[in-house]
């Protein structure tokens, strides 16, 4: 059975998101599991701060 | 993560400073850690959650667990486990667990991303009480340190605990108590449900999913603030702003029920125990019945026996009855030998008497036939006289046969040729009596059983619960109708605002590169997420139900009671079901426990399995209630479970291991830790760590009580 990785590769090739970026995501996603508003406030904060700073570092890539 | 060492300073029992080496040695992966009741191996369990997640184990329903208060940590400080030292205050001031841990092999990476080191982590969770009789109020608990292989201070342990090794609602699955095992099987409530999701990572991805829909409900929301058409934009907003805040209302709503059932659920299962309890003391009222009239019945046979006694001491002097016909005719026989003794004597005396007579016969001598002088015929008269008391004398001590006493022996010997015996009635009697001292000593410990039964009538009040049973078993169906139809609504808002978002991002059409770019991403991300998490959960539930599947039919003894090819359903929920051989939900009967903790155990090994987590496995007291075929089988696989395995066995499941469990069992053991606490040991916990089966199986020989 495929792995978590390989199934978040094969949605990121569908999705043409870059793969290094969704483990990114995942990562933080995966060290704050405490369950509380202020816990998912602080999760999309971060997760939002991280697409930014994607976006800068990558100017060119899809997704436009 | 693997407990490679846990040190115990003043904790319970364990007085002083106690590693116990848990390390696992390749494929020499499990530790049996032995002792008797009370000797202290829940307590090393005990130690090992506290000094992980400060968290009391209540049960597997995930509800029972709670935070240690001061008075909790306070008893930590005591003994336990009897003995005149149990529960009395410390008299050391304080208290540690320490925990030698090795983050799991799958999370090397993770670590190094975060810029730790791999290697062994140092945890120490201490208290300390300032008074030598302290209350609750004096219990200092002190921050919990994490340091790391390079000995630096790890500044969140709690949360390195959470990321990098077990996170605390996961517990569940891998630190047991082996009579709480079976509950596994029951229900499974929405805490474990989540626990399972947290270590199949299907919570992360669903986060990240929900977290992306967020950030881009965020994006639109600036997007939209450069819109052309301000009262549109306003509307839009408005709405999304009720949508959410009916959401809100609504998830409040939903999660209300949720207890609501969780908490029915659980008074079900208190009234199934109740219920169950009822028709034990039912059953138990129906034996003291059972019991009271046998009593009866032997008393009344004791009474018969006494009577027939009774009578048999008013026909008999008691000597006859004391006395076997043996004795009485060896007496007889004595007698008559002093008789012939007697008898012996008198012919003697007559004789001589009888010659003397002769000689005085005509007081002439019969020789020279001249009269006897005067004086020699007073001497002989003298003489015979003399020989004649004697003979009276003799007369006097012979025995006379007691007409009375020979017709008794006469009736003896009839009623021998009858049965009569006596002794065999009185022995008869011992046992009768023997028996109902025993049927009132059983009746007693039932009456203490029922003592809180009295004056109630069990069949009624169990009849009772079982109607509030049914009762709330209704009410469970209806809360989860209306849990589904919360669900229902609550997507139905969710793609509403969606479409909202997608509406109000639209209206943003000046809105900066950046932000456009920034929603698009988050788009794509949340789409990623979306759709793996759903692909991933339905994987793992295949992946579980095979793994579990796999294992039970390995294990089990009643092959024949499961379906030959997917003997295991997880659903949506990951509750577990056993199938019967037509594919339909398995009822457990009664006799099948030791097959309920045989497939609980099983999906421990399928969660493991199909979890990327590495975790220790910990059984406490797992083989107590199983079959003896049973414990053979999920030995002889127990090794494959994962990297470590600790069994916290009694002395006497201990021996039934070296009975069953085959050589490939053994060859995965590395060590046997043997403990000891009792008045030998001053009722303080010892360790002794022996690495052979055969010295482990004397010592726990040696100490089995």
């Amino acid at each position: 059975m495929p792995s978590k990785n390989e199934l978040l590769k094969k949605y990121s090739n569908k999705h043409a998101v870059n793969f290094d970026l969704v483990m990114k995501v995942f990562e933080l996603e995966r060290g704050r599991l405490h369950p509380g508003e202020n816990e998912e406030k602080y999760r999309q904060q971060e997760v939002t701060e991280l697409i930014e700073k994607w976006q800068e570092s990558h100017p060119g890539d899809a997704n436009e | 993560m693997i407990i490679e060492r846990v040190t115990l300073t003043n904790f319970g029992s364990f007085r002083g400073v106690n590693p116990i080496d848990l390390k696992p040695d390749g494929s020499r992966n499990i530790t049996l850690i032995v002792g008797h009741g009370g000797a202290g191996k829940t307590t090393i369990g005990k130690a090992i959650r506290w000094a992980l997640y400060n968290l009391q184990f209540h049960g597997t329903s995930g509800h029972g667990e709670r935070d240690y208060t001061h008075e909790d940590v306070l008893k930590l400080f005591f003994r336990e486990g009897g003995g005149a030292q149990a529960n009395k205050p410390p008299s050391e001031s304080n208290m540690s667990v320490k925990l030698e841990i090795l983050p799991g092999e799958s999370i090397k990476s993770a670590l190094t991303s975060h810029g730790l080191k791999v290697g062994t982590y140092v945890l120490e969770r201490s208290a300390s009480v300032g008074k030598i009789v302290p209350s609750a109020r004096d219990v200092i608990l002190n921050p919990l340190s994490l340091k790391g292989p390079n000995l630096r201070e790890v500044p969140d342990p709690q949360g390195f605990i959470e990321e990098f090794l077990l996170p605390a609602s996961t517990s569940t699955f891998f630190m047991f108590h082996g009579d709480r095992i079976r509950d596994l099987t029951k229900q499974i409530e929405q805490p474990v449900a989540d626990s399972i999701k947290l270590i199949l990572d299907v919570t992360a991805m669903t986060n990240a999913a929900n977290d992306l829909q967020k950030v881009m409900g965020q994006l639109a929301r600036k997007a939209a603030a450069s819109s052309q058409d301000e009262t549109l934009r306003k509307v839009k907003q408005a709405t999304w702003d009720k949508l959410d805040e009916d959401e809100k209302k609504q998830s409040l709503l939903r999660d209300e029920k949720n207890i609501m059932l969780s908490e029915t659920r659980e008074a079900v299962r208190s009234l199934e125990t109740q219920h169950g309890d009822l028709l034990q003391a039912a059953g138990l009222f129906e034996d003291f019945d059972r019991k009271e009239k046998e009593k009866k019945e032997l008393e009344e046979e004791n009474e018969h026996n006494e009577r027939k006694i009774r009578s048999l001491l008013d026909q008999f002097p008691r000597e006859v009855l004391y006395h076997s016909l043996f004795g009485h005719a060896f007496e007889v026989k004595k007698q008559e030998e002093r008789n012939r003794v007697h008898e012996k004597k008198m012919e003697s005396l007559t004789r001589d008497k009888q010659q003397l007579e002769e000689m005085l016969r005509g007081e002439v001598c019969h020789v020279c036939k001249q009269p006897f002088p005067k004086s020699m015929i007073d001497s002989y008269k003298r003489e015979i006289s003399g020989f004649a008391e004697k003979i009276e004398e003799e007369t006097g001590l012979l025995h006379e046969p007691d007409p009375e006493y020979e017709a008794i022996m006469q009736e003896v010997v009839i009623l021998g040729g009858n049965n009569y015996n006596p002794t065999e009635l009185e022995r008869a009697g011992f046992e009768l009596r023997g028996e109902i001292q025993d049927l009132e000593n059983e009746m007693n410990k039932i009456d203490v059983k029922l003592r809180k039964y009295k004056n109630a009538d069990v069949r009624e009040a169990a009849k009772r619960i079982d109607d509030e049973m049914r009762q709330k078993e209704r009410e469970i169906g209806s809360l989860e109708e209306s849990l589904r139809l919360f669900k229902s609504t609550l997507d139905q808002f969710q793609r509403n605002k969606r479409e909202l978002e997608k509406e109000l991002f639209k209206l943003g059409g000046g809105a900066s590169k950046e932000v456009k770019r920034n929603y698009k991403m988050a788009e794509s991300l949340s789409s990623v997420f979306g759709e793996a998490v759903t692909e991933l959960a339905d994987e793992k539930r295949q992946e579980i139900a095979f793994e579990t599947g796999q294992m039970l039919m390995k294990t089990t003894i009643k092959r024949g009671l499961f379906h030959k090819t997917a003997p295991v359903d997880v659903d949506e929920n990951f509750q577990i079901r056993a199938m019967n051989m037509n594919g339909d939900n398995l009822e457990w009967d009664e006799e099948s426990s030791s097959e309920r903790s045989i497939l609980s155990v099983s999906f421990i090994y399928g969660l493991l399995k199909a979890s990327e987590r590495e975790a220790p496995v910990i059984l406490d007291t797992f083989f107590g209630n199983l079959d003896p075929g049973h414990i053979t089988n999920i030995t002889a696989n127990l090794s494959s479970f994962g990297s470590q395995i600790v069994l916290m066995t009694t002395n006497t499941e201990f021996l039934d291991l070296t009975e069953y469990a085959p050589q490939s069992f053994w060859d995965h053991v590395n060590r046997y830790i043997m403990l000891r606490n009792n008045s030998d040991t001053n009722f303080v916990t010892k360790q002794k760590v022996l690495h052979s089966r055969s010295e482990a199986e004397n010592e726990a020989k040696s100490q089995k009580f």
